[in-house]
């Protein structure tokens, strides 16, 4: 992450709160959880204190406390199950039955969510993956012409997760088409940030190049607004294999069911990525002023060819 | 259902507006008044208007000709055969967004794979332009009827002029019952437009519900220009009459509805429905 981003990513969050009108400046120590992926996508876990560097506002700032971040999570998986999602029902019922529900571990909390026209968030999931199975099957249905309200849902899940244990995070499994939203995407990020929650998504991923007739051609990017969600926001971002609709049904009607059946989509193994790499993440803390203000947070680590995946503002007090 | 719009007191609207006090049984229609020459005509007053009910001539007891509040939903066709036309008709859209009075309030939906509507009902430019820049996609059929529906049940609480816009390129190829829409229209008097994009053109349904609610519509060719309908759009709304009456008979059935202008030459565009007030 370039300070640039960061700082503008602070900025950004800014805009939303609030001036306080008394600034009362203490100090107090603010942690950050840090994935760092090697160029093999696998975390690495065999940094020390010396490799991380931290900058607050563009300034170093000394690191005082260091180490593995605590494993237990509490979740919201949300699922957008509208219908312009590309995933099939009975592959999310597979994904979360097959890969997620097992990949959950003691001390886990964790529910599930679905994006449409009703935003639903169920119950705490209990400890019979039997009973959360059959629950799953009514709870994920398909809802014909519904919107996608994705930003919404976030805020919901957010909401849901206040005040729990652990590393908080959301995981969306979503084509990022996003419709009908109260909130922008740039105001779910910064609430998201402001409660401490990771967003991590899965994603179709690629671009659509829709022709204008005889004006310039425009690119549909929904999942560029996914990844900088996850990126504001500490999460993984990850796209379900190659891009399902690169291909225009009108220019050739048949480039998209070949791309379907040539690209299976597979959520499942995604979904235990995810919940994998989230519980391998250091901890980092550092002495920052409880002014309550939004701040960019820069998290460097010195061996090359690695990603950092960390927030990129906090807001201390 | 049908439901009678009733106007119990539009309340004190922007400085430029008057206040209109309204009895429960007031039935309150804004129709438009075209010259020969395809202008518009502004300078009516209400000596110049008759009400016909059920056949029978009804006294105005509300009239004026001053702007009122734009209540609307702009429900934008994003079908597959739209995506030649995203920017076009976003562009379009932003400008007429940019056009409306500080009264005026909106709320954007599209329709093609989902029908999807802002639940922002609101004058604000700013958030009006974040829903057209971040929430159109394109793909999916046209349920146009569906999306027209549900443009209006998202305004059934609001009160005074409540109008849909739909720019669309075709015609309805998923939606279930066009009757129920058409109730819905002239029983909650809404007024209903509609842009017309180059392809197979409006549906005769869907201009004859147009013309039942007093709306209008513009059918473009590939080289009119989308934001001049718009302009055209925004321009009627502005300059409609608001004209107010007690039906006859308060019995909560449809009456025909005949709105004249007593100069020749002219064609009035208004509502040839509504439903009564109910008084048991």
């Amino acid at each position: 992450m370039t300070m640039r981003r960061a700082m503008a990513a602070a900025a950004l969050l800014a805009s939303a709160l609030p001036a306080p009108s008394v600034v009362r400046a203490r100090a107090a120590i603010v942690t950050c959880d840090v994935l760092v992926l090697g160029a093999d996508g696998l975390p690495v876990t065999d940094l020390t204190q010396r490799d991380f560097q931290v900058l607050i506002d563009g300034a170093p700032a000394p690191i005082a406390q260091f180490g593995p971040a605590p494993t237990g999570i509490s979740m919201v998986l949300m699922i957008d199950a509208t219908t312009s999602q590309p995933l099939k029902r009975y592959e999310i019922h597979a994904a979360i039955a097959n890969n997620w529900l097992p990949s959950l571990e003691a001390g886990d909390r964790a529910r599930i969510g679905v994006v449409g026209g009703e935003i639903a968030i169920g119950p705490w999931l209990s400890p019979d993956r039997a009973s959360n199975v059959s629950a799953l099957r009514a709870f994920v249905e398909r809802a014909p012409t519904e919107p996608s309200p994705i930003w919404d849902a976030v805020d919901r899940a957010v909401a849901a997760l206040a005040g729990t244990p652990g590393h908080r995070v959301i995981v969306l499994v979503t084509d990022g088409r996003s419709a009908g939203n109260a909130l922008s995407l740039e105001d779910a990020a910064k609430r998201a940030v402001a409660a401490d929650v990771s967003i991590g998504v899965i994603s179709e991923g690629g671009e659509q190049l829709l022709p204008q007739g005889g004006d310039p051609s425009t690119r549909l990017r929904p999942a560029a607004a996914l990844r900088w969600l996850a990126d504001a926001t500490g999460g993984v971002y990850l796209e379900d294999g190659v891009a399902r609709r690169t291909a225009s049904p009108r220019l050739d009607p048949f480039g998209y069911v070949r791309e379907v059946i040539e690209t299976p989509s597979r959520p499942g193994p995604l979904l235990s990525r995810i919940l994998s790499v989230t519980r391998q993440r250091y901890r980092i803390g550092f002495n920052a002023a409880t002014d309550r203000q939004v701040h960019a947070l820069d998290v460097r680590v010195s061996r090359p060819g690695v990603l950092v995946i960390a927030k990129r503002s906090y807001v201390a007090g | 259902m049908f439901r009678a719009l009733v106007l119990v007191a539009l309340g004190s609207l922007a400085a430029q507006q008057a206040t209109f006090r309204t009895s429960v049984h007031t039935v309150v229609v804004y129709p438009l008044v075209v010259g020969a020459d395809g202008h518009i005509v502004t300078n009516l007053d209400q000596g110049d208007f008759t009400i016909v009910d059920n056949g029978a001539p009804a006294e105005i007891s509300v009239f004026s000709t001053a702007t009122q509040p734009v209540t609307a939903a702009l429900m934008l066709d994003m079908s597959a055969s739209m995506e030649d036309r995203l920017v076009r008709v976003r562009d379009a859209a932003l400008g007429f967004v940019n056009a409306i009075a500080a009264a005026d309030r909106l709320r954007i939906g599209s329709f093609g794979s989902e029908i999807a509507l802002s639940p922002m009902l609101t004058g604000d430019k700013t958030i009006l332009a974040r829903v057209l820049r971040e929430e159109l996609w394109p793909g999916g059929s046209t349920p146009l009827w569906n999306a027209l529906d549900a443009g209006m049940r998202s305004l059934e609480g609001e009160a005074g002029r409540r109008t849909i816009v739909v720019v669309t390129d075709g015609v309805d190829t998923s939606s279930a019952s066009q009757a129920a829409v058409a109730t819905r229209a002239v029983g909650g008097l809404f007024m209903i437009y509609a842009i017309g994009l180059e392809g197979k053109g409006l549906s005769p349904k869907l201009i004859d519900l147009i013309g039942q609610t007093g709306g209008g519509h513009f059918d473009l060719r590939r080289e009119e220009n989308l934001s001049s309908a718009f302009a055209r759009l925004a321009d009627e709304l502005r300059h409609q009459y608001l004209v107010g009456f007690t039906p006859a008979m308060l019995d909560g059935k449809p009456h025909t509805l005949e709105v004249r202008v007593n100069r020749p030459g002219m064609r009035v565009q208004a509502p040839r429905q509504f439903v009564a007030p109910l008084v048991k």
